[in-house]
């Protein structure tokens, strides 16, 4: 039954909370073995499917199959096929790496037999085996992530869902994150991954659903995204006064013929592959009529640009996200248990 | 077999975090018994409330107006006019802190020959010599024997004894009354507060993504929480230990104490976790914890005896859990014996609260976050 089904096969999914849709009916078909990405600002409804997709919500409408097998009906077997790593760190902070494993595997049923075997494994893919004793509340952050990413693994999952992999880890921590999902899903683990990084569903991913306010804006692989902005190269000019940015887009419009969006102080176009040369003139006339511009960049399209343009606006308040990792354990001290 | 084995493992986390943070939980039980104890341990009750009880053998008009005399000039607290036996057992458990004996040989002037006769448990010294000067006085002037004025020889128809009943010091009584709270205040914690950070940490999540029953989740918490309470009672009986309380009953009694805490902590925690599913806050669930602990507390005669609490609140008393509890603890601790029928009444009652509790806890609880 499930060999030639799809991974996840999402039909007409909706969730409200009250009045307010947070997911308003998408469809969606991962296939098995591939990096799927699904991405978006804050509030885009994200964390909201993907609870749906493990069973955690009930949707209002709509299905969701697991291997062809619908949540509501095989339960306990749908749930052995999936693995989570939560957008917050969840390891137990008073617990040893070993013990944090060890409850998991035995939530999941693993056979009494292979338990210590998979803790060893686990504690090697993760490069904890010297901290396999120690309190996971004493790791760092990049630490403890990837103590998390063994964890959502130890029952052997088919289906990962990674929420936010690697929101706030610092940059070397994400690239070895990256390498890690990378190694999963070649041992044939089908990867579903949310991210507000561009960058990283780029790197990542085979394919890529936009979603915003709850709702798919684009789907598709990044090249195919990509292409979305079109061919040739992004212009992006800052203007030195922002009041002028609305005369700069006139001026590119009506001397070179280029349709610009404007978004404050920033001016955004696509120039043609083979035109890359109209940047000086573009740079001479806008010195002519004296429309300053602070700066003036020229790049490949990338998902931020897809983004821009499905959106209409970049990737909100990312930095404000930082901060989950760094929650702070106030109520361990409050409770005294934990 | 599933149920049980995942409950086992929730359990076995639960009781490892507790013993990651074993210092804190050691001064959170501690704390509070501390606290009380060395308070109101020492503090000199004046007379005036001191409960007492009035055994009247006398039966006559005099003796009746000795009794009216000392309830009009509200000179003692009076809570009831019983045999003696009873009295007696009313000191034992400290519900009364004297009693006041009229002698059939009241009113009498003979020398040699008492009327009145005052029984105190041994600790209670410095209260009743403030007591013994006016029950002398009332006596005195109800038996119409000696005229008022003017008193050249000071008559004197009391006679005063120390009563030994058992190891009934306040301070036992208080240590008695306590383990109960210190237990239902490490429930609410245990139960409700861990449940409340394990939704906001996502823990919870993580833990109904697998392939569990969701009541091993309730099931692994209460157990864990009874083990807990357990635990804090003998914390809070090792401080009453050491500053000077006893148990009557020796160590049979401290397992005793053991059962009661395990059964409450399993009541209070049911009732915790219906809390915690309605209040998502911490700070908000501290305050109401708060709110229902202490009055339940204070309703159940933790700190004074039943007898002299205000009577507007003792229909809280008759339905309060924790009132049955501090029963069993006082008899374990003051009397040295617990009545075999009133054992059975009480612990059935803890078990049916505690059992009415967690089934409603387990309606309560979802399986998903919606
Ligand atoms: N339990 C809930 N009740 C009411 N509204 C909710 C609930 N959960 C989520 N929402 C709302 O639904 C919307 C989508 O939330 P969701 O958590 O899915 O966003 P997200 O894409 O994961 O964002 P982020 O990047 O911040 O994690 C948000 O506006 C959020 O406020
Ligand atoms: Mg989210």
């Amino acid at each position: 039954m499930s060999d030639h089904a799809a991974a996840v096969e999402i039909t007409r999914l909706v969730k409200k909370f009250g009045d307010f849709t947070a997911v308003g009916g998408i469809n969606l078909s991962i296939k098995q073995g591939e990096i799927f990405g699904i991405l978006g600002p804050n509030g885009a409804g994200k964390t909201t499917t993907i609870n749906m997709i493990l069973g955690l919500l009930t949707p209002t409408s709509g299905t969701i199959l697991i291997n062809g097998m619908e949540m509501r009906r095989h339960g306990a077997n749908v749930k052995s096929l999936l693995g989570l790593m939560t957008q917050e760190t969840v390891v137990e902070g008073d617990l040893t790496a070993r013990q944090n494993l060890r409850i998991f595997a035995d939530l999941y049923h693993v056979p009494k037999d292979e338990v210590d075997s998979r803790i060893e494994l686990a504690l090697q893919e993760a490069d904890l085996v010297d901290f396999a004793d120690k309190q996971a509340g004493t790791f760092s952050g990049g630490m403890q992530r990837r103590l998390e990413l063994v964890k959502s693994m130890i029952q052997q999952p088919k289906i990962l869902v990674l929420d936010e992999p690697t929101t706030g880890l610092d940059v070397q921590n994400r690239s070895g994150m990256w390498t890690r999902i990378k190694e999963l899903n070649r041992n044939g683990v089908t990867v579903i991954l949310t991210t507000q990084y561009l960058e990283e569903a780029d790197v990542l991913c085979d394919r890529i659903a936009i979603i915003d306010h709850g709702s798919i804006k684009a789907i598709g692989t990044p090249t195919e995204l990509k292409r979305i902005v079109g061919k040739g190269r992004i212009l992006e000019l800052i203007a030195e006064d922002p009041a002028k940015a609305p005369a700069i887009a006139a001026l590119l419009k009506s001397h070179f013929r280029l349709a610009a969006e404007v978004k404050g102080d920033r001016i955004t176009t696509v120039i043609e592959e083979n035109r890359i040369d109209i940047l000086t003139s573009i740079t001479g006339a806008l010195d002519r009529k004296k429309l300053d511009v602070a700066s003036v960049s020229l790049h490949l399209p990338t998902l931020d640009d897809v983004f821009i343009k499905l959106t209409g606006a970049g990737m909100r308040d990312t930095a404000s996200n930082d901060a989950v990792s760094a929650r702070s354990n106030i109520f361990r001290g409050m409770s005294g248990r934990r | 077999m599933g149920l049980l084995s995942d409950s086992y493992t929730l359990f076995t986390r639960e009781m490892l975090i507790f013993k990651a943070n074993l210092r804190t939980n050691i001064v959170r039980s501690a704390i509070f018994p501390l606290f009380i104890i060395l308070i109101f341990g020492n503090i000199n009750t004046t007379y005036k409330n001191t409960p007492v009880a009035i055994v009247n053998y006398a039966n006559n008009p005099q003796s009746l107006a000795f009794i009216n005399d000392l309830q009009i000039n509200n000179d003692v607290n009076l809570v009831t006019v019983t045999n003696q036996q009873n009295a007696l057992q009313m000191l034992q458990t400290g519900q009364v802190q004297a009693i006041i004996v009229i002698l059939p040989t009241y009113p009498t002037l003979s020398p040699g020959v008492k009327g009145v006769q005052v029984y105190y448990s041994n600790t209670q010294v410095s209260v009743v010599a403030a007591l013994l000067p006016v029950v002398n006085a009332t006596a005195v002037q109800a038996s119409g024997l000696v005229a008022p004025k003017p008193q050249t020889v000071p008559v004197s128809m009391v006679q005063s004894d120390a009563v030994y009943a058992g190891q009934s010091s306040y301070k036992t009584f208080l240590a008695a009354g306590i383990i109960p709270m210190v237990v239902i205040f490490s429930a609410l914690f245990a139960g409700g507060l861990s449940m409340i950070t394990d939704r906001q940490m996502g823990n919870l999540k993580a833990f109904l993504i697998t392939p569990i029953n969701k009541n091993a989740i309730i099931i692994g918490r209460v157990i864990s929480s009874g083990v807990q309470g357990a635990f804090s009672a003998l914390i809070a009986l090792a401080i009453g230990i050491a500053f000077g309380a006893g148990v009557a009953m020796g160590t049979i009694g401290v397992v005793w104490l053991i059962v009661v805490a395990f059964l409450v902590t399993i009541g209070f925690v049911g009732l915790a976790m219906i809390i915690a599913s309605r209040v998502k806050r911490v700070d908000a669930y501290a305050i109401f914890s708060q709110a229902i602990g202490l009055p339940l507390w204070y309703a159940a005669g933790g700190i004074t005896p039943i007898a002299s609490l205000p009577s507007w609140i003792l229909p809280v008393t008759t339905i309060d859990p924790l009132t049955y509890a501090t029963q069993i603890t006082r008899g374990v601790m003051m009397q040295g014996f617990i009545p075999f029928n009133e054992l059975v009444f009480d612990l059935a009652l803890l078990t049916g609260i505690g059992l009415v509790f967690l089934f409603i806890s387990m309606r309560m609880f979802k399986s998903t976050l919606d």
